[in-house]
């Protein structure tokens, strides 16, 4: 008996105005702070398999606490989720689409259920704020429904749309194979989400390896499948190092859909040696959302108010740890020092500290890698630019967790490097154009077409930025981070990503072969009849 | 005995024939405003544009940016265009005519803005203040400023309240009264972080209350929309038990009625008013915020929190103005609405409850209430005007939610204006409107 599937709606973000679910956060942080420092095994083919080697993952505001302790994969261990994968494989594809999709929405129904929690380990281990871990798990949710929804509507075989008499024309979708998911730690709990639950919606087995950096989060999202009722070895958990283990998966010849959420860099090498060491039969699908070098455009009539709440909220959103981040302004040259002005006097406002305060707006970096990264770009854009802002942050804070003020560079050319590279921080780059037609042309002068945006008031204006913005998702008058599935469909182009776009209708076809039957039904000059049509 | 019912209708009479009486002088002297006002709220589309072109008007800086918005909205941007506007668009192909366009654009704005906004001076104010005062009109001051971003922000802000007090003061100004909002005072006013946001809020407020209490000046916190709600009662009440305020009596509140749970609020407000030494002021609006709310909550999937109708809000109105009214001792009410019927609800309850005088008032928003204003001054009620002040291009957000008032057709302005309604249909109790 298939039940009724209302038609999806987005989840909606926490009220955080009402005392009850400020006070059930503040339960589920004590909670989880109890849970921290436990260890979590693999589960290949459903069953927790334990390593020596393993991978400690610790808070970014507090690199002293442990977060959980997570075995460590090995090449040989890779191949053994390999063969779970290929075992559950066998029986997987042939799983009904409706009963997949299933799946998705029970882990919906869990994910809601233990929200709090789910944002409590957020903040613990990624470091985001109450908001920013919010908007996180609400996505995960959604990506549940919709591409639940979505393979309902793929799954039902379809006659082509050119038919002709006593032949038929069938579509239909077919899983890939084996999948291989590289998680990512920026979205842990939403992309992660989206990716397993596309790759196993379409009929795929998966591998799924998180980021080394939020591997307990990556096991909780396992846990939930495995909670709904998954079968063993549709969903195997392997997190390990990315050269040995995640190129080893990346280079298997069982492989044959992978999909990453990273930076350029990291999108071109699984490229190519994706390319260079084929699957067993074929060429491997990749799917790959890379970096952005996203802009915001403020023009001479825009409502100032908004653009530089909007810039405070794109470009400092999670410290400016998203793809979709504001790392660019380009501003009309009437406004600037107006708009320049307040725009520090905003980020010098805004509370740095630990995310787990609820007033805290920027928590921590993820890592001192990511840290020492920015500093770098810090350095140069000091050889580049006029530097009007480089917020300090107190010692107590720097002295354990990975924490770096707003910093922001003026007059800098459209070709200098803090204008042109994914620095994946909070430094932005100030541009100063004379005119609009500038302000684009700028705009699209980088190696990425991820978000951008524009504030505006003048109607032509607006409609030439949807005309000539080359960006995957351009948003007028409003921040252009947080993109909500369904309503906007995510992703870019350039060195932004290959596409499809995630929360879009096209995504899960990815995942999957299309497949047309072709049948020839006139044997000796005769058909049925009421296959002539005519 | 009379019933409230029975006042209600004879009161409301009264006051619909004193606006009446001088509604006439008034409007052969302003009839453009009146007519300006029906054309748009007749057609939607161009009132949207309208607002638009006001909104980013005091912006624009060159006479060719003012002639392209002005084209971008009211030509292109209208399936029906004024002819008014036909001819300004084809003067302002001409160089002369593009001035002449835009200035007549400018100087419309202007006029519009100062209608409802006072000069950000305090001379200004003062000259206002005056004007209302030779009519026997109180007044409350809001200061209008751009969106508080930043600490230095919220720190001036503060700033220009306190010396409005003291400026008003050294002119010789009687009464200080204000109005303000809390969000203006702390640039992280989230209630994500409540404590937080309550105890930086008050650290501000708190200087302008110590002057305000030199002065004896009334403040009232203005309350927005619903996330800030909780906040804003909260920090009202917390730092009036505080020692220093615990016996200042010119402390002020607004609520809305239009929430679903507008009366389960005051109820916790009269509460807690119980146990003080003084009592209260209390703003009671139906809210300024509506759109907002209904948008907000869709965008988000939350549950609407205010009422849909606008009989069930001006249900909630009469059931809040009787509740406030019955706890007269601890409770002075102020009914701010321009609706003739919630008034003259009011004033029947009062009556008959026997509420003081001077627990009970009617205030009206600057260049909203004008004739209404009149009409209750002369039936023996105080009231008190809401001015807000300051420059037109931060003052946008408040002028854009009185225009729309104004033309809003479900607004009184609207259908009290020469549109024929009869007396009958305005005084309708809530209950009998929705039936109609």
């Amino acid at each position: 008996m298939v039940k009724e599937v209302p038609p999806f709606s987005n989840e909606p973000p926490t009220a955080w105005s009402r005392e009850e679910n400020r006070h059930k956060m503040k339960s589920a942080l004590e909670k989880v702070r109890q849970e921290l420092g436990k260890s979590y095994p693999l589960l290949v083919n459903g069953k927790p398999l334990w390593t020596k080697e393993t991978i400690v993952s610790t808070n970014p505001a507090n690199f002293n606490e442990v977060v959980g302790v997570v075995a460590k994969g090995s090449q040989e261990l890779a191949d053994q989720a390999i063969e779970a994968a290929k075992k559950a494989w066998t029986f997987w594809q042939k799983v009904p689409y409706r009963q997949r999709a299933e799946y998705l929405f029970k882990a919906a129904e869990l994910m809601r259920a233990q929200r709090f929690e789910l944002l409590a380990w957020l903040v613990f281990e990624a470091g985001k704020n109450w908001r920013e871990a919010d908007v996180d798990v609400a996505e995960a949710i959604d990506f549940l429904e919709y591409y639940g929804r979505q393979m309902l509507l793929l799954g039902e075989p379809g006659l082509t749309e050119a038919q002709i008499p006593a032949e038929t024309n069938v579509s239909y979708y077919i899983p890939r194979g084996i999948g291989l998911v590289l998680g990512i730690w920026n979205f842990p709990c939403a992309i992660n989400t989206g990716m397993n639950a596309a790759s196993i919606v379409a009929g795929n087995a998966v591998i799924f390896k998180p980021a080394s950096l939020a591997p307990v989060i990556g096991y909780k999202i396992v846990e939930i499948f495995q909670e709904a009722g998954l079968p063993d070895g549709v969903l195997n958990y392997l997190p390990g190092a990315g050269e040995e283990v995640g190129e080893y998966l990346v280079k298997h010849a069982d492989i044959s859909v992978i999909v990453l959420t990273g930076s350029k860099d990291a999108g071109l090498r699984i490229d190519k040696l994706a390319g260079e060491h084929p699957h067993r039969y074929g060429i491997k699908r990749r799917v790959l959302e890379t970096g952005g070098k996203n802009a915001l455009i403020v023009d001479s009539d825009a409502d100032l108010d908004e653009a530089i709440k909007g810039t405070i909220a794109s470009w400092l959103g999670y410290q400016g740890q998203k793809c979709s981040a504001c790392s660019r302004v380009i501003i009309l040259e009437d406004v600037h020092d107006y708009f320049i002005e307040r725009l520090i006097e905003a980020a010098k406002s805004l509370k740095i500290g630990d995310p787990q305060d609820p007033g805290t707006f920027m928590g921590p970096l993820i890592s001192q890698e990511a840290l020492e990264k920015v500093q770098r770009y810090v350095e140069i854009g000091k050889g580049e630019g006029k530097l009007l802002l480089e917020r300090d942050t107190p010692e107590e804070l720097k002295e354990r967790g990975y924490y770096i003020g707003p910093v922001i560079f003026t007059d800098v050319s459209p070709q200098a490097r803090v204008a042109q590279e994914e620095i994946f921080g909070p430094v932005l780059a100030v541009i100063k154009v004379k005119n609009f037609a500038e302000a684009i042309e700028v705009a699209n002068s980088t190696g990425y077409a991820l978000t951008g945006g524009a504030y505006s008031r003048s109607l032509q204006h607006i409609k030439k930025a949807g005309e000539e913005f080359d960006v995957g998702n351009l948003y007028i008058n409003r921040p252009i981070t947080g993109s909500i599935v369904g309503r906007q469909h995510f992703g870019g182009h350039r060195g932004s990503g290959t596409g499809p776009k995630a929360g879009g209708p096209d995504y899960i076809k990815a995942f999957m072969n299309e497949k047309t039957v072709t049948e020839n039904i006139m044997r000796r000059g005769f058909a049925p009849l009421e296959e002539v049509k005519i | 005995m009379t019933s409230v019912e029975d006042l209600t209708q004879s009161l409301g009479r009264e006051l619909f024939t004193l606006v009446q009486k001088e509604t006439r002088p008034i409007i052969k002297s302003f009839w453009w405003k009146e007519k300006a006002i029906m054309w748009f709220a007749r057609d939607d589309n161009l009132r949207t544009q309208m607002l638009r072109f006001v909104d980013v008007f005091p912006v624009l800086q060159t006479t060719a940016e003012k002639n392209q918005h002005m084209r971008e909205y009211l030509i292109q941007g209208l399936p029906r265009i004024p002819p008014l506007f036909r001819i300004a668009d084809a003067l302002s192909r001409f160089p002369m005519g593009a001035k002449i366009v835009a200035s007549v654009a400018e100087q419309s704005v202007k006029t519009v803005g100062q209608h409802f906004i006072v000069g950000p001076t305090s001379e200004e104010v003062l000259i206002a203040i005056r004007k209302l005062q030779k009519e026997g009109a109180g007044y409350t001051l809001d200061v209008l400023g751009e969106a508080v971003l930043s600490e230095s922000e919220a720190d001036k802000y503060m700033q220009k309240y306190i010396s409005f007090m003291e400026q008003l003061s050294s002119l010789g100004c009687p009464h200080i009264d204000l109005s303000l909002k809390l969000s203006a005072l702390y640039s992280q006013f989230d209630p994500v972080d409540f404590e937080g946001s309550v105890e930086a809020v008050k650290n501000r407020l708190r200087k302008i209350l110590r002057v305000a209490k030199t002065m004896a000046a009334p403040v009232t916190l203005d309350v927005e929309q619903s996330q800030y709600r909780d906040l804003t009662l909260k920090i009202f009440m917390e730092i009036l038990d505080e020692e220093e305020f615990k016996n200042f009596e010119n402390a002020g509140i607004a609520m809305h009625a239009y929430f679903l749970d507008s009366e389960e609020k005051i109820r916790d407000l009269i509460d807690w008013a119980k146990g003080r030494a003084t009592p209260i002021l209390v703003r009671l609006v139906k809210g300024a915020y509506w759109d907002w709310e209904i948008i907000t909550a869709a965008q988000k999937r939350w549950s609407i929190p205010v009422y849909r109708e606008k009989w069930q809000t001006d249900a909630s109105f009469e059931r809040c103005t009787d509740l406030l009214l019955e706890n007269c001792d601890v409770i002075r009410l102020g009914v701010a609405s321009h609706n003739i019927r919630s008034i003259a609800q009011a004033m029947a309850k009062a009556s008959i409850l026997d509420v003081p005088r001077g627990r009970l008032e009617f205030q009206v928003l600057l260049g909203m209430g004008d004739l209404l204003r009149k009409a209750i001054l002369r039936m023996g009620y105080s009231v008190r005007v809401y001015m807000a002040s300051g420059e037109l291009l931060p003052g946008m957000g408040y002028l854009v939610r009185r225009i729309i008032e104004n033309t809003a057709q479900t607004g009184f302005l609207f259908q009290s204006l020469g549109t024929g309604v009869p007396v009958k249909e305005l005084l309708k109790s809530p209950q009998d409107a929705r039936l109609s």
